[in-house]
């Protein structure tokens, strides 16, 4: 086994571990941006919300269903979608759902902001200012070569992160609903060839905050959750989803990959600029392909 | 004029104002709204017993708000608007270094309760400036006091990136030598940072003997969390400063997540504890029914403070009041306050110290013991890495 020492080679390696591992998580929570946004053409500025909520749902189901840790982390998906159905039909206009119309667009993320709002006041209402209160699926660690440990919390999360892309790749490919959205993403006018525009909307929207929710959920042991997280989640998922290609859905897995990298190479060495040089490295992607790394279309998926 | 103009102007002439500057809304707002309810019972107290030089006080709050523009605002209205004799804060020293062109043109003496900010004390900018809480360099000294507890020969330095805490790393630096330290890196992240587990990296691989934190916010309980599950770091001495795990729930949060993980955590509020405490406390929890920080502490010594000055000068012209000040010896529920030749409180054993506490489980349960000062420790700081005491 090697041992840890201060040199640059130690650096790198033990940041690009904790960075793919970082990149792989928060990469969960993009990609359900990257598909509503892929399918809606409206950005929903609730997403952080969403995962602010997945930690309260997990913890409702934790402290007053009484279930264990890993039914609560489903019942978070689950509710979170259901939610996001009530959320989408009670707050946003039905025409407005899937709209280019810039004026629609600007209404739909005004809504979503307020409603980021209201579930973030609500939760303070609810459960006070405190971090929540939650255990990992399984307590310990793992470790690897170079005296580098990592969290089987961690770990398990990763796994989920890429079941879930996994998933989602075969949900989008293999059922009647996911080739539907994809089609729609592809051509807006199928809407006159007899598939729903609803149906796919609500799905999708429905799916992507399950994602925000569930990533939510798993990082709530990880990370500090309580009433007032989201809003720094929300701006590095659209980092991911910008970097990555809006809409693309591999876009948001490789751009949560690499940006993870960036940020936890630049930690180690850099650590006041870690996010300043990693918006700048993007940037600089961005100049040269400004569609992103992976497009911007979701039939890639 | 009326008789009822006359006893209105009496009235209006008969009342001493103390603006009050503090968050009031935005994610502050709970230690900005102690420091008015500190501030307020102070008040309360003042007026029941016949007021200051036989006038009423009157608390006049601002909303110190989320922007610098706002609080420059809310300094002018109380300024220029309501004539304040007197003002209490802002809270943040950038906000404090906004408003004094508006409060030294006019003269107003200020009582700083949270800025912490050393290099505020300048002259001239600092005649009417008076701070009653701990200065950065009163971190540095509780950090430098806790090295010394845990026999720490090196040590790490993992903060946010705010001036405060740079000011702080500064002095840590500067000081260590003497105290024989080495202070093996300080790092600043910031403060959209929710992973640490690359900079926790780093500190594995520089193995200090001791690592100071001051992360203020979440990201402290971040920062622990990640810190409490990774085996390589986690029997390493770690003393938070000004912080969120001062709060049970917060603790409980890390210790959900990780068993154990705030186990022999140390963590340093910047209170000073005095034989006034217990009382105010008490006191705080009946009129508010919430426990009482040392925001609210200070903000009631602050009102103190200046009305023990008023009275002593016989009169609110602001330099009489300020060298009155300048005198001051007074001991509350946040501290015993004497002011040094720049205005910042004397920092020290029987002075502002601050106050470090380990925190222990018992039977899961969370438990904070005062391991310093030792005038007032409770318990003897153990060891994280033998669970013994230290000798």
């Amino acid at each position: 086994m090697w041992t840890v020492s201060a040199s640059a080679f130690t650096g790198i390696y033990l940041s690009l571990v904790s960075g793919i591992s970082y990149g792989l998580i928060i990469s969960l929570l993009a990609g359900g941006l990257s598909l509503i946004y892929g399918v809606m053409n409206n950005v929903n500025t609730a997403h952080g919300a969403f995962y602010m909520l997945g930690g309260f749902l997990t913890f409702f189901a934790l402290s007053a269903l009484h279930l264990p840790i890993v039914v609560s982390i489903v019942f978070a998906f689950v509710a979170a979608f259901a939610l996001g159905l009530v959320f989408l039909y009670g707050l946003i206009p039905k025409k407005m759902w899937v709209s280019s119309d810039p004026d629609s667009q600007n209404i739909v993320m005004i809504l979503f902001l307020a409603l980021a709002q209201v579930l973030q006041q609500g939760a303070f209402i609810v459960y006070g200012g405190g971090s929540l209160a939650i255990p990992a699926i399984l307590f310990g660690y793992a470790s690897l070569p170079g005296g580098l440990f990592i969290s089987y919390q961690t770990a398990i999360s990763v796994a989920i992160s890429i079941l879930c892309y996994i998933s989602l790749f075969l949900f989008l490919r293999n059922t009647k609903i996911g080739k539907a959205i994809r089609a729609f993403s592809q051509d807006r006018e199928l809407e006159a060839m007899g598939v729903r525009v609803s149906t796919i909307a609500l799905m999708s929207f429905g799916l992507g905050v399950a994602l925000a929710s569930l990533s939510g959920a798993l990082l709530s042991s990880v990370y500090a959750i309580n009433a007032g997280t989201g809003w720094t989640e929300l701006v590095i998922a659209f980092v991911i989803v910008t970097f990555g290609g809006i809409g693309s859905i591999s876009g948001s897995f490789l751009g949560g990959l690499i940006y993870g990298i960036i940020y936890s190479i630049t930690q180690y060495y850099l650590p006041a600029y870690s996010f300043v040089i990693a918006l700048v490295l993007i940037y600089i992607v961005l100049v040269t392909k400004p569609t992103g790394i992976l497009g911007e279309i979701i039939e890639r998926a | 004029m009326t008789t009822t103009s006359m006893a209105s102007a009496t009235s209006a002439a008969a009342v001493i104002k103390i603006g009050l500057i503090t968050p009031l809304s935005g994610i502050y707002a709970p230690d900005g709204t102690q420091v008015q309810q500190g501030a307020q019972i102070a008040v309360d107290q003042l007026n029941a017993a016949g007021g200051v030089l036989g006038e009423q006080i009157q608390l006049i709050p601002q909303d110190e708000g989320t922007t610098t523009a706002q609080t420059v605002n809310a300094a002018q209205i109380l300024v220029s608007q309501d004539k304040v004799n007197f003002m209490i804060g802002p809270y943040f020293s950038g906000d404090v270094e906004a408003t004094l062109p508006v409060t030294t043109a006019n003269k107003i003496v200020q009582i700083l309760t949270v800025s912490s900010l050393d290099s505020l004390m300048v002259p001239p900018q600092n005649q009417y400036l008076f701070r009653v809480t701990l200065p950065d360099s009163g971190y540095a000294t509780m950090a430098i006091a806790w090295l010394g507890m845990v026999h720490a020969k090196t040590f790490v330095y993992e903060a946010e990136d705010y001036g405060y805490a740079h000011e702080i790393g500064s002095f840590l630096t500067n000081e260590s030598a003497s105290a024989g330290l080495t202070m093996l890196s300080a790092d600043y992240f910031p403060d959209t940072t929710t992973d640490y587990s690359s900079a926790i990296n780093k500190i594995a691989s520089l193995a200090p003997d001791g690592i100071v934190v001051v992360m203020e916010g979440t990201n402290g309980i971040d920062f622990q969390k990640q810190f409490a599950a990774n085996p390589a770091v986690n029997k390493i001495p770690i003393f938070h400063l000004e912080t969120l795990l001062i709060l049970p729930t917060n603790a409980e949060s890390i210790n959900a997540a990780v068993p154990g993980g705030v186990n022999n955590v140390f963590v340093g509020p910047i209170s000073t504890i005095t034989n006034e405490t217990a009382a105010f406390q008490q006191l705080f929890f009946q009129k508010y029914g919430i426990t009482a920080s040392h925001y609210a502490m200070d903000g009631y010594d602050g009102v103190m403070i200046l009305a023990n000055a008023v009275n002593k000068a016989g009169t609110t012209d602001p330099d009489a009041v300020a060298t009155a000040l300048s005198s001051t010896n007074y001991t509350g529920p946040g501290g015993h306050v004497v002011f040094l030749n720049n205005h910042n409180p004397t920092v020290g054993p029987g002075y502002l110290t601050g106050t470090i506490y380990q925190i222990q489980l018992t039977n899961n349960e969370i438990h904070y013991e005062i391991v310093w000062p030792s005038t007032y420790a409770n318990a003897t700081a153990v060891n994280p890495a033998t669970g013994q005491p230290y000798p």
